[in-house]
């Protein structure tokens, strides 16, 4: 007769594992300092029959692990469901075969839980682990970020999920091999009351030749999977968008559509300046205008120009040219403001999503703007960002990082090929802010956070509104689909005064941890000289190395 | 408050506006004055949700200050009773040298003493060579 119900039901679907590698992971489910487990093996009819004897010796010796034996393989969705069934605890726990948890795993996960009852997904940090057993590839996730798990399957390992609800979405699905757990954890958190980030690693990910944790393309059909899980979520969700292969094999993007009734408008100040850019002579905002309106097909669209009394009058014929009916022109006649000139423009504007476009921008994605202003039909979307490029191509604005006393553009001069550590850079994903340069809002939020601050014309104004955005319980996308060069360098004066930073502060407190986006996984912002001295000085120190080489005795 | 928009030149020129005319340019003012207002609500809102953010800054400031001073307080009081049991250490330690060295000084003078009544050697060396007993 079976006792009473534990608190975690460990799950691990196995078939042919090395024997030495699955006695490692029974070693450290054995090892846990929390006693209140189960542990459901089901072998899916491995042709070695050590398995088997392995697994029945460890249940011999411990009466909270059970063998499931398949007659038949069943491949990994039907042998885990298999376990899902046999599962006797609040908790369900994914451990593959030949990976290890922590000996604190479930201490810490049920800690967790007691502070936070009605948590029905956990998931915490995870690392790699080789041959050699040496740890490497630590991935420091960010809170719950749902955005981001239809991008890739970044909450992975460890995940614990309440059984109950497992169950009551069906569990895992046929015909999602390879990210099936993707798919779960997607139905999982839609219906889940909370979902808890564990900000440890409770769980070391085996990296051996042909496994998903050594090479990202070794399971080719596991990308299709995700991509329908991903695709699915939409549709049940009615969110207008079509999900599509990312950079990398486990990457997904998604194409957003626009309802043509919603009416957008994007909101640009200016004073009509020219700059040279790509070695040709610019009318900034001009050029601005015109690669907006070339990369959308979005109809149902406005013009908001707020510009100063300086603006030269062909400018604004140019852009009378560009834009004609759609176009909306105010005039600004008090000194530079930032925040006022797009509050003042916002006001004046009709659509019911706004858009705040720097003039000194050039659009170069295709469908900019629906992917921009896509993810704000989501109610709990308050603010979206875009991803914003130098001329050289490099990364001029990834979202913000608020962490250490300061205010940070995590990933500054990473190129544009580039995926960052974990898929930062090709995967839309909440964060804690956005640039005002390329952003939009739906105008009910916007009115709610009382739009920009006006007392602050110049610097941190956009710190300050996504602060407010977050403050209110709205989530801040970045959307890594939507791309412009910014030529900030051509308007922008840098100077900040200790004044602004305190107005900041002085609302929001000094910024020390940032939960979307940790420190160590933003490489600390360098300065591209001393990039490129390094790159230069490599060769030199290499023809150093031969010149001492060759010299005679 | 919106100024009104000026009147035309004919207006100025003494010619009698015409209704529409006359409407269009209070439509005008109207709409200015709508968008001051709308602008002036902006502003203020922003002013409200910053000073919400400031009281809950401050009060979580306040919260961890008055966790601090409990803290602060226990290590105060922990301190308080570890010098009162090192001050009544001392105060026995006190006594047990004023008596150490009581029986020192007393030790001395039993040393001293003995020393006075000893038999000087040359007593000592006489009896001896005499055979008397030691």
């Amino acid at each position: 007769m079976a006792g009473p119900s534990p608190q975690f039901s460990i799950v691990t679907p196995v078939y042919a594992p090395p024997i030495d590698v699955l006695a490692d992971t029974i070693a450290s489910v054995l090892a846990q300092e929390h006693a209140d487990w189960e542990w459901v093996l089901v072998d899916d009819a491995s042709p070695d029959p050590d398995v088997r004897r392995v697994i029945a010796d460890a249940a011999g010796q411990d009466g909270r692990i059970r063998l499931v034996e398949r007659d038949t393989n069943g491949h990994i969705v039907a042998a885990s469901n298999d376990a899902v069934a046999e599962a006797r605890g609040e908790f369900l726990v994914f451990l593959d075969h030949d990976d290890l948890l922590t000996p604190d795993a479930l201490a810490r996960m049920a800690r967790a839980i007691d502070a936070e009852p009605d948590a029905d997904y956990l998931y915490s940090d995870e690392d790699k682990v080789g041959d050699d057993g040496e740890l490497f590839g630590r991935f420091t996730k960010p809170v719950w970020s749902p955005e981001r798990l239809r991008g890739q399957m970044y909450t992975s390992h460890l995940s614990v999920m309440r059984t109950a609800l497992v169950r009551e979405v069906g569990a895992f699905r046929e015909g999602y091999d390879g990210s099936q757990d993707h798919d779960l954890a997607l139905r999982v958190s839609e219906r889940a009351r909370r979902v808890v980030h564990v900000p440890e690693v409770l769980y070391h990910w085996r990296a051996v030749a042909g496994s998903a944790a050594a090479d990202i393309n070794a399971k080719p059909y596991a990308d299709d999977a995700g991509r329908r899980a991903v695709q699915d979520q939409l549709d049940r969700l009615g969110i207008a968008g079509t999900v599509g292969p990312g950079r990398e094999p486990g990457r997904y993007v998604i194409e957003r559509r626009l309802d043509p009734a919603v009416r957008v408008s994007i909101v640009i100040p200016t004073i009509g300046q020219s700059a040279t850019v790509f070695g040709e002579r610019r009318v900034m905002v001009v050029d601005t205008v015109r690669s907006a309106l070339e990369h959308t097909d979005h109809d149902n669209l406005e013009l908001v120009v707020v510009h100063d009394m300086p603006t030269p009058p062909e400018v604004l014929d140019s852009l009378r040219e560009i834009a004609g009916d759609r176009l909306t022109l105010v005039e600004y006649a008090l000194p530079f403001n930032f925040s006022q000139k797009i509050n003042l423009g916002c006001l004046h504007a009709s659509g019911e999503r706004l858009v705040f476009l720097n003039d000194d921008v050039e659009v170069i994605s295709p469908r900019w703007l629906e992917n921009l202003v896509g993810p704000l039909d989501e109610p709990d979307v308050g603010l979206t960002g875009a991803k914003l490029y130098f001329s050289d191509g490099s990364i001029q604005h990834a979202g913000h990082g608020y962490w250490n006393k300061h205010y940070h553009h995590p990933f500054r001069y990473w190129t544009r090929e580039e995926s960052g550590p974990f898929g930062e850079l090709v995967v839309n994903r909440e964060m804690t802010g956005v640039t005002a340069a390329c952003s939009a809002m739906r105008r009910d939020v916007f009115l709610e956070v009382g739009g920009f601050p006006e007392a602050l014309p110049s610097n941190f104004n956009d710190v300050d509104l996504c602060y407010k955005v977050a403050h209110l319980g709205y989530r801040t996308v970045w959307v890594a689909n939507c791309e412009l060069f910014h030529f900030e360098s051509q308007t922008r004066d840098g100077t900040v005064s200790a004044w602004e930073r305190h107005f900041v502060v002085r609302r929001w407190g000094i910024p020390d941890v940032d939960h979307f986006t940790p420190a160590d996984i933003a490489t600390p912002m360098m300065n591209p000289h001393r990039l490129l001295d390094a790159r230069l000085a490599e060769p030199r120190r290499g023809a150093r190395k031969k010149a001492t080489a060759r010299r005679p005795r | 408050m919106v100024e009104p928009t000026e009147p035309d030149a004919r207006a100025d020129a003494g010619e009698a506006e015409s209704p529409v005319a006359r409407l269009e340019r209070e439509n005008e003012a109207m709409r200015r004055e709508v968008l001051e207002a709308r602008h002036s609500l902006l502003v203020n809102r922003d002013h409200v949700v910053g000073t919400e953010a400031e009281i809950g800054r401050l009060n979580r400031d306040v919260l961890r200050m008055q966790q601090e001073l409990i803290s602060s307080r226990k290590k105060i009081r922990a301190l308080q009773k570890r010098r009162n049991g090192l001050a009544s250490r001392n105060q026995d330690l006190q006594g047990q040298l004023t008596a150490a060295r009581a029986r020192t000084q007393a030790l001395r003078a039993e040393l001293d003493r003995q020393v006075a009544a000893r038999v000087p050697l040359s007593s000592r060396v006489a009896r001896r060579l005499r055979g008397g007993r030691r």
